[in-house]
C-alpha cells in the first residue's frame, strides 16, 4: 500500500510542478502576441482494487491544452485583410489629397486664380508690357503646377510598385516561415507531441500574412495548413511558391505566384489595397487631372488662337503639334487633318482667315471648310494656298506653316473686313457686270462670252469659251469655276478683262479703274444663261470714285451668315432720290436697306444690324449691272477647332497635365498674346472671352465649369479619402472585438494564473504533507517492528 | 467571463489614442483656425469652400478692374471737363469778335487767344492715362489725333477708332470706359457742303463726301481781251495780274468819262495814260489796262477771264464757265465736291465747309481765321458767317458735355458694381467662415472635453492598470 501511497503523492506532487510550470509559461508569455492560453488537463488516475473495494490512485496530466478558436482566428484573419487594404489605401489616398492643397497661392486652385486674374489685370489696360510678361509668368506658373501634380500621380505610381514589391517580399519571408513551421509542426505532431507554441506561432504568421494578401487557411494533414491566395496555392504542407510583382503590357501592377498560371487577383491586404490604388485611384484621379488640363488648353486655345497680338497680324506663323502620317507611306498631307495624330479633335466646320495689307490696313475674309470626314491636310494646304497673299506648307518637323506675302499680314479673328469691297464690285472704279442671281449658272459646254474692251478708236473684242473640262459639273458652273476659266483666258488678260467670284454670283470687271475704263458684253450663247440678254452691246464704264463701303462695330449675331449688299436701283450716293441699298442674309432673307439717296450725306456711319454700322462714301451704284458685295459674318472663327488642334497662334502647349506648357516663342516675347479681336492695341475682347473659360460650362467635362470640375476632383478624393477612413475605423473596431474576444478565450489573465498559483502550490505542499505522512506511517511501522 | 489581462491593456491604449487623436484634431483646428484641414475632413464643406474662394478671388478681380475703370472713365471726365472750361472761352471770345466796335488788330489778338485754347484742347484730345491714349478708341498707341498742314490750311486728323475701351466689371458686365475722339471731338451730322462767297463758285447737283474745311482754289489762267485793241487799249503783262474770270462786260464812256466792268462799280477813266489801271468786276475780279495807247474813244464788248479749279491746290481742272457739277478731288484728305461753275467771276481761295462734318478743332481753326479775315470778306458776310461759327461752337460744346455726363455716369455705374460687388464679396466670405473656419467656441469646448475626457482615461486606465491580485499576494 505504501507504495501506492507513495506514487500517488508523487503524482500529486509532479502534476502541481506542472501546473505551475504551466502557469510560470502563461505568466511569462502574457504580453506575447498571439500567445494561447495553455491549460495542463489533469485527471484522476485509475482506481486499483483492494480487498474489493475501489482505491483512488492519485492524478494524471493527460495533456497541455491551447485555448484557441479557430474559427475566430479565421475571421481575424479575414478582418486583418481588410485592415491592410484599407490602411494602405488610407496612405495613398491621403498623399494624392496632399498634392492640391484646399485653398492658398501655391495650391493649383490658387495658381488658376492667380492666372486669370492677370488676365483681368492685362485686359484693363491692353497697351501695358509689364502687365503682359505677368500674364505670360501666370500662364508659365499655371502649367508648372499641372506639371508638378502630374509628375506627384506618376511618382505616387511608381512608389505603388516598390511597396507593393518590398511587400511582396515580406509575403514570401512569411509564406516560408509557414513552411517551415508546417514541417516542424507535422514531425511534432508525428512523434504524437502537441506543439502548442509552433502552433501559436504559425498563427501569428498566417496572421501576419493575411495583413498583406488576401488568404485562406486549409487544414492539412498531420497539422499541417496550406494557404490559398485568392485560389492560388502560396504556402504547400511542406514548401512555398513564390510571390512576384510585374508589370504587364499595359504597364499595369499585377501579382503572379510561381507555378499558377496567369496573374493573381489579389484584392485584400495591404498588396490588394496598394493594387487598387495603382490600378483606381491614382488613374482615375489623374486622368481627371488630364481631363482639367487638356480641357483649360483646349478652352484657352480657343479664344486664343482667333486674337491678334498688340503686335498685329502675323506674318509668319507655325503650328506647336506635328501631322503625323498614320499610313506610314512616307507623307502626312494624304492623312485625314481630322486623323493625323494631332492631339485634339477637328470636327466639321470652319476657319475663318483675315488677310491685311498692311499698307492700307484693308483686310479681306476667306472661309476655308473643314470636314471631319472628308478634308485631307493636303486639301486644307490647298485651300490656304488658294488665299490670296498667303502661303502654307509642313515645315521640316511635320508642323503647319503659314506665310504672308511681305508687306501682309494674316489672323484668325472674328473682325469684320473693315473695306468688305476690296474686289470693287459694289460701286467700285472698275466697269462691273454682274448677273442678276447668284450662281450657280447653267452653262453648257461650248458656250461662249463675246466681250469687247475699252470704247475709244481701237476696242479689243475677243471671245472667252467655256469648256466641260474647266467645270465639275458645267450646268451647275460655280462663280469660282467661271472666274477661272475667264482668268486664265489669255485674250481676257491681254485686253483688261477679268472676273472675280463675290460668294456665290460672278463679276465681269475691267482691270483697269475710273470713268475711261468700260467693256460691253457683246453676244456669245452664254449671255442667256447669266441673264445678261437685255445688256447685250451696252457699255458698262467704271467711276472715278469708288463707293468703298466701310463697316465698323462687331457682330452679336450667334450663328455664322453672309450678307449680300445690293442697290435697289440705278444711281448716285447722296444724290439720286430713293436710292437704297438692301441686305440679306445667307438665307436670302430681307434684313434691312439703307437710304443713300438726296438724304444721305456720303460717309455717314448707317446701322445694318447685328451691331454693325456700314458708310458709303461717294460714287455711283447700278442695280442694272448687278452690283454687290458680301460680307462674311462668324461669331467664332474657328468653329472646327483647327487651329486648337494645329496649336496655330496658341497660349498653351501639351494635351495632358504631363505636357501642359506656355508656347516657348510666346513667353520670351509676352507681345505675342492674343490680347484684342479688332488689332487695335486698345482692344482687350480676346482677354476679356479667356476670362469666361473659368466659368462656362464644358462638354468635355461632363457640363461642369473649369472652376467646379476642380471642386469636383477635389471634393470625390475627400470623399474617397473619408470613406475610406470611416471604414478603417469600423474595420478597426469590429477587430478589436474580435481581439477581445480572441483574448477572452485565449489571453491570459494574470489574476487567475494567480489563482492557479496559490492553488497548485497549496496543492504541492498537501502533497508534499501528504508524503511526509505516508512517510512518518512507515516509520511509525518501522518503529514498531 | 474571462478577461484577458492583454486586452485590459489594449483597451486602455485604444481609449487614450481615441482622446488623444480628438484632442490633437481639436487643437490643429485651433492653431490654424479652419475647420478644414484637408479635402477629407469634409468633402462637401470643402468642395463648397473651393467655390467660395473662386467668387471671392473673381469678385477681387473684378475691384481690381473697376478702381482701374473708375481711374480711366475719371481722367476722361476731367479731361472733357477742361475741355468745356476751354469752350466757353472760346465762345467768349467769338462773342467779342463779332462785336464790330472791335478793331482787325483787336480781332487778330482775339484770333491769336484762340488759336491757344485749340492746341490746349488738343492737347487735351491726346491726354494719356496710363501708357494708353483716352481718346483713341482701341487705338491706345499713338496720339489719336494729328495736326496736318495741308493746301495752305491745317488740319487736325483723327487717327483713332471708333471704338471704346471696356472692361469686365462683372461676369456678365462689360463696361465701357472710355469715349472715342470722334464722339467727344468730331461728332458729325453732315448737313451738305458750304462754298465762301468769294469767287462765286456754288455747290453741283451731286453729293459731296469729306470732312471739315477745305480751300477751294481758283486760279486765273488768261484773259480773252475781246476787242479792246481797237481803242487802243492793251492787257498789262498779257493778263498775268488779271483775277477776272468768265464774261465780263467792259464798258467805257468816253462821254462820261467813266469805266465799268460787268456791274462792278463805275469808276472815271484814267486821267493820265496810266500803264497799270486797274478795274474791278462785281466780285472785286481785277482787269490790269494799259492806257498808254488809249484813244479814248467809247468801247462795250466782253473780256473773259479763263481759269482753273482745285480742291487739292495741286489737280486743276479747267473750266468754263457752263459746268454745272464739275467733280473735284483731294485724295490725300479723300474729299470729294462738285462745283457749279456757272457764277465764278474771279479767282481767289475759297472755303469750304463740310457743314456738320467739322471737328472742334478745326472749327476753331476756321474761327480764328475768320477774325483774321484773310479772305477779306465783307463786314456783314463775315457777321453772319461768325454767326454760324457760334452755333457750331454750341452744338460742340454740347457734345463735350455730353461725353463728360457719359464718362461720370459710367463711373457712377462702375462705383454701384463696386459696392454691390463688396456686398456680395463680405457675404461670401461670411459663408465661407461658415464653412471652413473653425468655430473657435466650440473647438476651445471640444479642446477641453478631450483633454478632461483624456485626463479621465488616463486615471482610469492607471487604476485598472494598479488592480492586481498581485498586490494581496503576500
Amino acid at each position: 500500500m505504501t507504495s501506492l501511497s507513495l506514487t500517488t503523492g508523487l503524482k500529486a506532487l509532479l502534476s502541481s510542478r506542472f501546473v505551475l510550470d504551466t502557469v510560470g509559461h502563461n505568466l511569462a508569455n502574457a504580453n506575447t502576441p498571439g500567445y494561447s492560453r495553455q491549460r495542463v488537463n489533469l485527471s484522476s488516475s485509475l482506481a486499483l482494487s483492494s480487498r474489493g473495494s475501489l482505491i483512488g490512485s492519485g492524478v494524471d496530466v493527460t495533456g497541455i491544452e491551447r485555448g484557441v478558436d479557430a474559427l475566430l482566428a479565421r475571421r481575424i484573419n479575414s478582418q486583418q485583410g481588410a485592415l491592410g487594404n484599407l490602411g494602405a489605401r488610407l496612405g495613398g489616398l491621403s498623399e494624392l489629397e496632399s498634392f492640391f492643397g484646399t485653398s492658398g497661392g501655391t495650391a493649383l486652385s490658387g495658381m488658376l486664380d492667380d492666372f486669370f486674374a492677370s488676365v483681368s489685370d492685362l485686359a484693363t489696360a491692353p497697351g501695358d508690357g509689364v502687365l503682359r510678361s505677368n500674364l505670360a509668368q501666370g500662364s508659365l506658373a499655371v502649367a508648372g503646377r499641372f506639371n508638378e501634380i502630374s509628375k506627384r500621380f506618376s511618382t505616387a505610381e511608381r512608389d505603388t510598385l516598390s511597396e507593393v514589391t518590398s511587400l511582396v517580399r515580406e509575403v514570401n519571408s512569411r509564406a516560408n516561415e509557414v513552411a517551415a513551421l508546417n514541417i516542424e509542426i507535422a514531425e511534432a505532431q508525428s512523434t504524437g507531441s502537441i506543439a502548442n507554441d509552433l502552433l501559436d506561432r504559425r498563427d501569428v504568421v498566417v496572421n501576419e500574412l493575411s495583413e498583406l494578401v488576401d488568404v485562406t487557411e486549409l487544414a492539412g494533414p498531420n497539422g499541417t495548413v496550406s494557404i490559398l491566395v485568392a485560389g492560388n496555392t502560396l504556402v504547400g504542407s511542406s514548401r512555398a511558391a513564390t510571390m512576384s510583382a510585374v508589370r504587364d503590357n499595359s504597364n499595369a501592377i499585377k501579382i503572379q505566384i510561381a507555378g499558377s498560371s496567369g496573374y493573381v487577383p489579389v484584392t485584400g491586404g495591404s498588396v490588394g489595397g496598394l493594387l487598387e490604388l495603382g490600378a483606381n485611384d491614382i488613374p482615375n484621379l489623374s486622368s481627371k487631372f488630364d481631363d482639367l488640363a487638356k480641357q483649360l488648353i483646349l478652352s484657352t486655345n480657343r479664344i486664343h488662337s482667333t486674337g491678334i497680338p498688340v503686335s498685329g497680324p502675323f506674318s509668319i506663323l507655325t503650328g506647336t503639334n506635328p501631322l503625323k502620317d498614320f499610313d506610314l507611306d512616307g507623307k502626312a498631307t494624304d492623312e485625314l487633318l481630322s486623323n493625323a495624330g494631332l492631339p485634339f479633335e477637328v470636327t466639321n466646320g470652319a476657319l475663318y482667315v483675315n488677310v491685311q495689307n498692311n499698307a492700307t490696313g484693308e483686310t479681306e475674309k476667306s472661309r476655308v471648310a473643314i470636314s471631319k470626314s472628308h478634308t485631307t491636310v493636303a486639301g486644307f494646304l490647298e485651300s490656304l494656298n488658294e488665299i490670296e497673299h498667303l502661303s502654307a506648307d509642313i515645315d521640316g518637323t511635320g508642323r503647319l506653316r503659314i506665310v504672308a506675302d511681305s508687306g501682309h499680314g494674316f489672323d484668325f479673328s472674328s473682325r469684320i473686313a473693315s473695306l468688305p469691297d476690296a474686289k470693287g464690285t459694289f460701286g467700285g472704279g472698275r466697269a462691273s457686270l454682274a448677273p442678276g442671281t447668284p450662281g450657280p449658272y447653267s452653262l453648257a459646254d461650248g458656250d461662249t462670252l463675246s466681250v469687247t474692251v475699252g470704247s475709244g478708236p481701237s476696242p479689243a473684242a475677243f471671245t472667252v469659251t467655256f469648256d466641260q473640262s474647266d467645270f465639275t459639273e458645267i450646268s451647275q458652273a460655280t462663280a469660282a469655276e467661271i472666274a477661272d476659266v475667264i482668268n486664265n483666258d489669255p485674250n481676257a488678260s491681254l485686253n483688261g478683262f477679268r472676273a472675280v467670284a463675290v460668294d456665290d454670283a460672278v463679276v465681269f470687271q475691267s482691270a483697269a479703274e475710273g470713268a475711261a475704263a468700260s467693256f460691253a458684253v457683246t453676244g456669245g450663247t452664254s449671255v442667256g444663261a447669266f441673264g445678261f440678254a437685255g445688256l447685250v452691246g451696252t457699255t458698262i464704264t467704271g467711276n472715278n470714285n469708288s463707293v468703298d463701303p466701310k463697316i465698323s462695330g462687331a457682330y452679336t449675331g450667334d450663328a455664322e451668315d453672309i450678307y449680300t449688299f445690293r442697290p435697289n436701283m440705278d444711281g448716285v450716293i447722296g444724290t439720286t432720290v430713293g436710292l437704297q441699298v438692301e441686305v440679306f442674309d445667307a438665307k436670302g432673307d430681307f434684313v434691312t436697306s439703307l437710304a443713300v439717296g438726296d438724304d444721305y450725306a456720303p460717309g455717314t456711319e448707317l446701322n445694318i444690324a447685328e451691331g454693325l454700322q456700314i458708310e458709303f462714301g461717294l460714287g455711283e451704284l447700278s442695280a442694272t449691272n448687278g452690283d454687290l458685295f458680301t460680307l462674311d459674318l462668324a461669331p467664332d472663327s474657328d468653329t472646327s477647332d483647327v487651329l486648337v488642334a494645329l496649336g496655330m497662334n496658341s497660349l498653351f502647349t501639351g494635351s495632358s497635365a504631363a505636357d501642359i506648357a506656355v508656347r516657348a516663342d510666346l513667353v520670351e516675347n509676352p507681345d505675342l498674346i492674343a490680347s484684342s479681336i479688332s488689332g487695335a492695341a486698345g482692344d482687350s475682347r480676346a482677354l476679356t472671352a479667356l476670362l469666361d473659360v473659368k466659368s462656362h460650362k464644358q462638354p468635355g467635362l461632363g457640363g461642369a465649369s473649369i472652376d467646379e470640375f476642380y471642386g469636383n476632383i477635389i471634393s470625390e478624393l475627400g470623399f474617397q479619402t473619408a470613406s475610406t477612413e470611416n471604414a478603417l475605423i469600423a474595420n478597426e473596431a469590429v477587430t478589436e472585438s474580435l481581439l477581445i474576444r480572441r483574448d477572452q478565450i485565449s489571453g491570459v489573465d494574470v489574476d487567475e494564473e494567480l489563482v492557479d498559483l496559490v492553488a497548485f502550490e497549496q496543492a504541492f505542499q498537501a502533497a508534499s504533507r501528504f508524503i511526509a505522512t505516508v512517510s512518518n506511517l512507515n516509520d511509525e511501522l518501522l518503529a514498531l517492528i | 467571463m474571462r478577461i484577458g489581462t492583454f486586452s485590459t491593456y489594449r483597451r486602455v491604449l485604444s481609449g487614450l489614442r481615441l482622446n488623444q487623436s480628438a484632442n490633437i484634431r481639436a487643437q490643429e483646428q485651433l492653431s490654424s483656425g479652419r475647420r478644414i484641414l484637408r479635402p477629407s475632413d469634409d468633402p462637401t464643406g470643402a468642395s463648397r469652400a473651393i467655390r467660395m474662394e473662386r467668387q471671392i478671388s473673381d469678385i477681387s478681380r473684378y475691384r481690381d478692374a473697376i478702381s482701374q475703370g473708375i481711374n480711366t472713365t475719371d481722367s476722361g471726365a476731367s479731361a472733357l471737363t477742361s475741355a468745356s472750361t476751354l469752350m466757353i472761352q472760346a465762345r467768349e471770345l467769338l462773342l467779342q469778335g463779332m462785336n464790330g466796335t472791335y478793331s482787325a488788330t483787336d480781332r487778330a489778338a482775339i484770333a491769336t487767344e484762340i488759336d491757344l485754347i485749340r492746341e490746349q484742347l488738343v492737347d487735351i484730345a491726346n491726354r494719356r492715362a496710363g501708357d494708353t491714349y483716352l481718346f483713341g478708341g482701341t487705338a491706345t498707341t499713338a496720339p489719336p489725333w494729328e495736326e496736318v498742314q495741308y493746301n495752305g490750311r491745317s488740319h487736325v486728323l483723327y487717327r483713332g477708332n471708333g471704338d471704346e475701351q471696356t472692361i469686365r466689371a462683372g461676369e456678365t458686365l462689360d463696361v465701357a470706359v472710355t469715349l472715342s475722339g470722334a464722339a467727344a471731338f468730331g461728332k458729325f451730322a453732315p448737313t451738305g457742303t458750304v462754298f465762301g462767297q468769294l469767287t462765286g463758285a456754288m455747290g453741283g447737283t451731286t453729293a459731296d463726301q469729306g470732312a471739315g474745311y477745305s480751300t477751294l482754289n481758283v486760279r486765273h489762267d488768261a484773259t480773252l481781251p475781246g476787242s479792246i485793241g481797237t481803242v487802243g487799249l492793251g492787257l498789262v503783262s498779257s493778263g498775268a495780274f488779271d483775277t477776272l474770270l468768265g464774261d465780263n462786260t467792259l464798258t467805257i464812256d468816253a462821254v462820261a468819262g467813266t469805266i465799268q466792268l460787268g456791274t462792278g462799280e463805275v469808276i472815271p477813266l484814267p486821267t493820265t495814260p496810266d500803264p497799270n489801271f486797274v478795274i474791278k468786276n462785281e466780285a472785286g475780279g481785277e482787269l490790269h489796262l494799259d492806257f498808254t495807247t488809249f484813244a479814248g474813244a467809247s468801247y462795250t464788248g466782253d473780256v473773259r477771264g479763263e481759269g482753273s479749279i482745285s480742291l487739292d491746290g495741286v489737280n486743276f481742272t479747267a473750266f468754263d464757265g457752263t459746268e454745272t457739277d464739275l467733280e473735284l478731288s483731294d485724295s490725300t484728305l479723300d474729299r470729294v465736291v462738285h462745283v457749279d461753275t456757272t457764277a465764278i467771276n474771279r479767282a481767289g481761295d475759297d472755303l469750304v465747309e463740310f457743314k456738320g462734318a467739322t471737328n472742334v478743332f478745326d472749327l476753331l481753326g476756321a474761327i480764328a481765321d475768320d477774325l483774321r479775315n484773310d479772305e477779306g470778306l465783307e463786314p456783314q458776310a463775315l457777321s453772319s458767317r461768325l454767326q454760324n461759327r457760334l452755333t457750331d461752337i454750341d452744338r460742340h460744346h454740347e457734345t463735350i458735355l455730353v461725353g463728360a455726363s457719359t464718362l461720370g455716369s459710367r463711373g457712377a455705374r462702375l462705383g454701384s458694381a463696386d459696392d454691390r460687388a463688396a456686398d456680395v464679396g463680405l457675404q461670401l466670405e461670411g459663408l465661407l467662415s461658415n464653412v471652413a473656419d473653425a468655430d473657435l467656441s466650440k473647438v476651445a469646448l471640444d479642446l477641453s472635453r478631450s483633454e478632461y475626457l483624456l485626463q479621465l482615461a488616463q486615471a482610469s486606465g492607471a487604476r485598472l492598470m494598479q488592480m492586481s491580485l498581485l498586490n494581496f499576494i503576500g
